[in-house]
């Protein structure tokens, strides 16, 4: 079509090692502490201290997936936690007062997960109040409502028996009794793979990045946006669904007072992650390895015998200098 | 070294290393062409103020005015980025009801927006996917995965026909030259299939070299039947473009010029204020 050509700029490349050099910081720091830890002490490295840290991470994995899709949105969602709270509390109602089946529990619980998630799409999509402000309201709303619902007293489980395998129960373990990994892991590593496929190969995952690089551009390109946003929310939804299942199976128990501060280490193990806040670039691996460092940080603190108050202390300063590293890495491009 | 007496285009070839063919404006005959787009009395506020114009299939209309004369307003309204407040828009004779962009795109009206990094390319995404931005439904399978290859296979074949200098289909589209990202937002329309498309300053923060290519660009998908409307604030690129030249002035369509009209007739039509409006200010 054309013959005369502009001369090309130089092309500039790096963007695509630099993308992967800050999921390599995060992965190193994360082997640092592990080699750290195991130098400070010989409990550390045992099977039963890793399967306790990785059961320690699933819940918390978990909701940090959750936040990393609409965070790469370039929104939030700030009721992850409570929402968490509100399915185990929903899941409660079903199995424990109403007495149904274990399957109608674990679909009534991710259901109303996705239904909170759809209301708080709608209001960012259609009313335009801000993510912040909208899911800070839904935080409240839902915790709440947990309290409502539950009468404020936690639900149990043990009329349901099969209830507590969902995280503690070990299906590998049955195969191969010499790694007891529990399932709650196993939901951890299935939701992931399920999360990376969406993020990477369906369209929901390709307007998920494409609502975070350029919002406007996207809606003038003739797309949808509130339809794909709303989706984005609902999957968040959906998953602190399970993430909801697996806490009340590990307690046995749905603590509708519970939830509440969940947010925080979940956006936390996003941004450690890599996981831009300003939206357009995140990985589930990242967030995995974001939520690893945490739960290793805790673990490792503890057998070191550390108060648990300086363990707070040193999340808060890895949160900072996480992103420093980020800010770093985009000055350098 | 040349004093100041030295030819536009002498300089233009010492910039790109090379001499620019200053095409002479060859306006096609497209009378007998059908309408593409009308637009019957366009109105929102003070910006847009009664606004009816037609284009023809093949051809190229020009909106020249000063800056604020609301020419970026009326294609906004038209592309239904931007609400309106009364109106009709017709495409192909049809009457057809735009209140999105998503509206306009159905239609096959694609908009090329004067500012590409806020509202034309997702700079963070690739060039494949900015390729493919209006068009991932056709590259959605049933249960929603993505046709990557069916996607990539496209984007390559834009970048060859548009000639993008790119280093592949997977680099970042905020990496490319203006005038590069300019085609990759080009090629996202041609593969929705728009046969009207509306270049706000397409040439805005450009290369002059580029700026040649992109002038043939449009000639070239004029004369594939493309209904193509420029706006620019450049009055020789209007002229250098145009078949037909629609100037504003103060939200309102001034008038309708020939192409090869002279910038005195065009800046008397861009001047040309409501007598009302200029008795007001003479007060």
């Amino acid at each position: 079509m054309t013959d005369t050509t502009a001369p090309a700029p130089a092309a500039k490349t790096g963007p695509r090692i630099s993308g992967a050099f800050h999921r390599l910081l995060a992965f190193s720091g994360l082997i640092a502490l592990i080699v750290a830890f195991s130098l400070a002490s010989p409990n550390f490295l045992q099977t039963q201290n890793i399967l306790a840290i990785l059961q320690a991470t699933s819940v918390n994995g978990v909701l940090a997936i959750a936040a990393t899709l609409v965070i790469i949105t370039g929104g939030i969602d700030l009721s992850v936690g409570t929402l968490m709270t509100f399915c185990a509390v929903v899941a409660g109602v079903i199995l424990t007062y109403w007495g149904l089946p274990l399957p109608v529990g674990i679909l009534g619980a991710i259901l109303a997960g996705a239904a909170s998630g759809l209301v708080s799409g709608t209001i960012i999509a259609k009313l335009k109040v801000p993510p912040f402000i909208a899911t800070l309201g839904m935080m409240l709303i839902l915790k709440g409502l947990s309290l409502v619902i539950s009468g404020t007293k936690p639900i149990y489980f043990n009329d349901t028996p099969g209830f507590n395998q969902i995280a503690l129960g070990s299906f590998i373990g049955q195969i191969f009794p010499a790694v007891p990994l529990p399932n709650g892991v196993l939901v951890l590593f299935a939701v992931a793979l399920i999360a990376a496929f969406v993020l990477s190969k369906t369209a929901l995952g390709r307007y998920t990045f494409a609502l975070g690089s350029n919002e406007e551009a996207v809606r003038l390109s003739g797309v949808n946006i509130d339809r794909w946003k709303i989706a984005v929310y609902s999957v968040t939804g959906a998953i602190c669904g399970v993430a909801g299942l697996l806490i009340a199976s590990r307690l046995n128990s749905a603590q509708p007072a519970l939830g509440q501060g969940y947010e925080l280490d979940a956006i936390a193990a996003v941004v450690i992650g890599g996981t831009s806040l300003s939206g357009g670039r995140g990985t589930v691996l990242g967030t995995l390895i974001g939520a690893l460092i945490i739960s290793v940080l805790a673990n490792g603190l503890r057998i070191l015998s550390v108060a648990q108050e300086w363990q707070t202390v040193v999340t808060g300063c890895i949160i900072i200098l996480a992103v420093y590293a980020d800010i770093l890495r985009r000055r350098a491009l | 070294m040349p004093g100041a007496e030295t030819p536009i285009e002498t300089i233009i070839s010492m910039m790109v290393g090379r001499t620019l063919s200053n095409d002479a404006l060859v306006i096609p005959d497209t009378a007998s062409q059908p309408v593409a787009l009308e637009v019957r009395n366009l109105n929102r506020g003070r910006e847009i103020r009664d606004v009816s114009f037609a284009v023809r299939k093949g051809e190229i209309l020009g909106f020249a005015g000063l800056m604020g004369a609301g020419r970026t307003e009326v294609a906004r309204a038209i592309f239904g980025a931007d609400r309106r407040e009364s109106g009709d828009i017709f495409v192909h004779g049809q009457r057809v009801s735009i209140s999105t962009p998503k509206d306009a795109v159905a239609a096959g009206i694609g908009y090329l927006s004067e500012d590409r990094k806020h509202f034309g390319l997702a700079t963070g995404l690739d060039v494949r996917n900015n390729v493919a931005l209006a068009s991932l439904e056709r590259f959605t399978s049933p249960i929603g995965v993505l046709d990557e290859a069916g996607m990539q296979r496209e984007a390559v074949s834009y970048i060859r026909q548009l000639a993008i200098k790119t280093p592949s289909d997977t680099q970042e589209a905020r990496l490319l030259s203006g005038g590069n990202q300019q085609k990759v937002v080009i090629a996202k329309w041609l593969l929705r299939d728009c046969d009207i498309l509306i270049f706000d300053e397409p040439t805005r923060g450009i290369d002059v070299g580029a700026k040649s290519e992109i002038y043939k660009l449009l000639n070239a998908l004029a004369a594939q039947g493309k209904a193509i409307i420029v706006i620019s604030s450049e009055l020789p690129e209007v002229l250098r473009l145009s078949h037909r030249i629609a100037v504003m002035c103060e939200g309102r369509l001034t008038g309708i010029l020939p192409g090869g009209a002279s910038q005195e007739e065009i800046m008397g039509l861009a001047t040309l204020r409501e007598p009302a409006m200029a008795v007001r200010h003479a007060s």
